[in-house]
């Protein structure tokens, strides 16, 4: 497949309608409830789409990403209140930072494969969330930080939530636009060939360390800008908000749910969970404590065992990118890539 | 000082008679299950509930439940188990963590997130030996690991199923071949995983208040020491546990209470890039029933 093609296929018009529809629409309907939903939405989808860089073409099931998220809004908030970097600045330093932790935790544990792999990354996880909460000169502790509320461009700070909009969906598109250089570019076939079996890559001289540090560090780079924006968004961060595991599950339930190591996969994951979710929560939460997250679970559940390949496995057109993946004679376990085979 | 270790002991032989069940499904079946937590937490729940309506003791209570839910595994869920053995290991992650989440909200919506407990004789109980005093209920556990780490053991190595269940462990084809229903045997582990897992939560009760998210530190703490004692080796998940309790005891009296988590990750993490076979795993198997 030639790239021109396949770029077509990426951005088709079926997938452009998918990617700026929720913008549109948060933009045209003046709902707080409703604009909070597609903000938020746009921001795990974002992160399940820097995610699925590592555990998707990688095939390196992280499920301690929520630590390189906290990194991100710990590193640009301490770097504001303390000495008022602007958050756009703090939010490179957190990326690089994020970016320096994934490589050193992704040249320690290296060797570790499958279930190993995923352990040791919550372990990470958790130490991270740990020191936050001991090392209380620095992080306050498990009493959070809260942004003082100064709107302002260079404070990314904004009193209407049409720029939060605009900028989670740059977010957006700029991710999707990685995944898609992923898929089509030599790294990404890299990846991909490491992926499918660590033995023949290397057997064709591909440096798997290498390549697979880049993946880490571009994924937790990725991750840790998005941790600034949330926080700027929320204005208060504390260890249980943002190195909490259940947020590097999330990530990692959405591109399982929409179809993991696909571009939009993740995306559309984002669409379908985070508004039930959020739907769920505002619907039953009230009524009986618990029960939202029941009916939530379950659909996870049914999605996860019925549809290994995602949601977008109902949607294998050309327009969605599925010829790629069912290409004949790519061994693949019925969850997508997952492991070394 | 003796007092830390001998502390530290008993609550090594509680972190791995709560692990033992673990051992069998993800040490023995490979099987990620990140609903351990919430099988401890549903037996505490059913130990509690049998104290406070029928006033049956904790300790016969488990005798009932971890039977109990050996039955439930090998019948109603069995196509479950079954399922789950055939899916990749990520996709046993969420099923098994989408089990978690239904079974921790269940409780939530069915018996509030209030902390609760059982106030039997023995539960403040403490035994003085000289000067090194600790409780009889973190006694019985530490006991009962030692029976269970002994008994499971044997079964492991001289009964037949014992037997189908390591040819299973170490090629799942082969075994097949050699006439093993393995279908069959990882019910049957999974069964016997969770039933121990169930025995081992109806005894925390004395120890522990119950309530819905009670599960997920115990899960933790199963995964490092399954994996600190070795896959599949059952006295090393007793090891392992020692290892953790004194760890636990030791840093918490040394360092600071909120350190000691932190010990025991970098012990796991350690543990995982050193030697991922564990302490006393076979070398290599760690690379079983990896896809």
């Amino acid at each position: 497949m030639t790239m021109q093609r396949s770029l077509k296929r990426e951005f088709s018009l079926v997938r452009i309608v998918l990617l700026v529809l929720p913008m549109l629409l948060a933009l045209i309907i003046p709902n707080a409830f409703f604009r909070d939903i597609v903000i938020l939405l746009m921001l795990w989808s974002t992160a399940a789409s820097a995610w699925n860089l590592l555990g998707g073409f990688a095939g390196q099931l992280s499920i301690g990403h929520t630590a390189f998220f906290g990194i991100g809004a710990y590193t640009s908030t301490l770097l504001y209140i303390n000495f008022s970097v602007s958050p756009w600045i703090g939010m490179f330093a957190g990326a690089l930072l994020a970016a320096l932790i994934g490589v050193v935790l992704g040249s320690i544990t290296f060797p570790l494969k499958g279930p190993f792999f995923s352990l040791s990354t919550l372990a990470f996880a958790e130490i991270v969330r740990i020191i936050s909460i001991s090392w209380s000169d620095l992080t306050k502790g498990s009493r959070g930080i809260v942004i003082k509320y100064t709107p302002g461009f260079d404070k990314f700070i904004f009193d209407s939530p049409v720029a939060y909009i605009l900028i989670a969906w740059v977010f957006m598109i700029a991710v999707y636009c990685v995944a898609v250089y992923f898929n089509n570019s030599r790294l990404g076939f890299y990846l991909m060939a490491y992926r499918e079996s660590e033995d023949a890559a290397r057997a064709l001289g591909i440096n798997t360390v290498t390549v697979r540090l880049k993946a880490v560090a571009i994924s937790a780079g990725l991750t840790a800008m998005l941790g600034t924006f949330y926080a700027q968004y929320i204005l208060f961060i504390d260890p249980e908000s943002v190195f909490i595991v259940d947020n590097s599950l999330q990530i990692v339930l959405l591109s399982l749910v929409g179809g993991i190591g696909t571009t939009i996969g993740p995306i559309i994951g984002g669409y379908i969970m985070v508004p039930l979710g959020q739907f769920l929560r505002s619907a039953l939460g009230d009524a009986v404590p618990g029960f939202h997250l029941v009916i939530y679970g379950l659909c996870m559940l049914l999605i996860i065992m019925y549809l290994p390949g995602g949601l977008v496995s109902l949607l294998q057109r050309r327009s969605f990118g599925g010829s790629r993946l069912k290409r004949p004679g790519r061994r693949r376990d019925e969850h997508g890539a997952v492991g070394n085979s | 000082m003796s007092q830390l270790l001998v502390t530290g002991i008993l609550l090594g032989g509680l972190y791995a008679l709560i692990s033992m069940g673990l051992n069998l499904i993800f040490g023995v079946l490979r099987i990620v299950n990140f609903a351990h937590g919430e099988f401890i937490m549903v037996s505490m729940y059913l130990a509690y509930w049998a104290y406070y309506y029928y006033k049956i003791d904790p300790y016969i209570s488990a005798f009932v439940i971890a039977p109990l839910t050996f039955l439930f595994f090998m019948t109603v869920a069995k196509p479950f188990i079954v399922k789950l053995a055939d899916s990749s290991h990520l996709g046993q992650v969420f099923i098994t963590f989408g089990i978690g989440i239904v079974l921790q909200n269940l409780a939530l919506m069915l018996f509030s997130a209030d902390y609760r407990s059982v106030d039997t004789v023995y539960s403040k109980m403490q035994i003085a030996l000289g000067e090194i005093q600790f409780s009889l209920a973190r006694m019985v556990m530490f006991l009962l690991s030692l029976v269970f780490t002994v008994a499971l053991y044997y079964y492991l190595k001289k009964s037949y199923m014992g037997k189908t269940i390591r040819a299973t462990m170490q090629n799942r084809t082969v075994a097949m071949l050699m006439g093993i229903d393995t279908q069959k045997v990882y019910v049957f582990t999974f069964a016997l995983g969770a039933a121990i897992t169930a025995f081992a939560g109806g005894l925390l009760l004395p120890i522990f208040y119950v309530y819905p998210t009670i599960g997920f530190s115990f899960a933790l703490i199963a995964f490092i020491v399954v994996i600190l004692g070795g896959l599949g080796s059952i006295p090393g998940t007793l090891i392992g546990g020692f290892i953790i309790g004194l760890t636990e005891a030791l840093s918490g009296y040394f360092i600071s209470a909120s350190m000691k988590q932190l010990v025991y990750f970098c012990i796991f993490i350690l543990i995982l890039v050193l030697r991922p076979a564990g302490l006393f795993g076979q070398r290599g198997t760690e690379e079983l029933g990896v896809k």
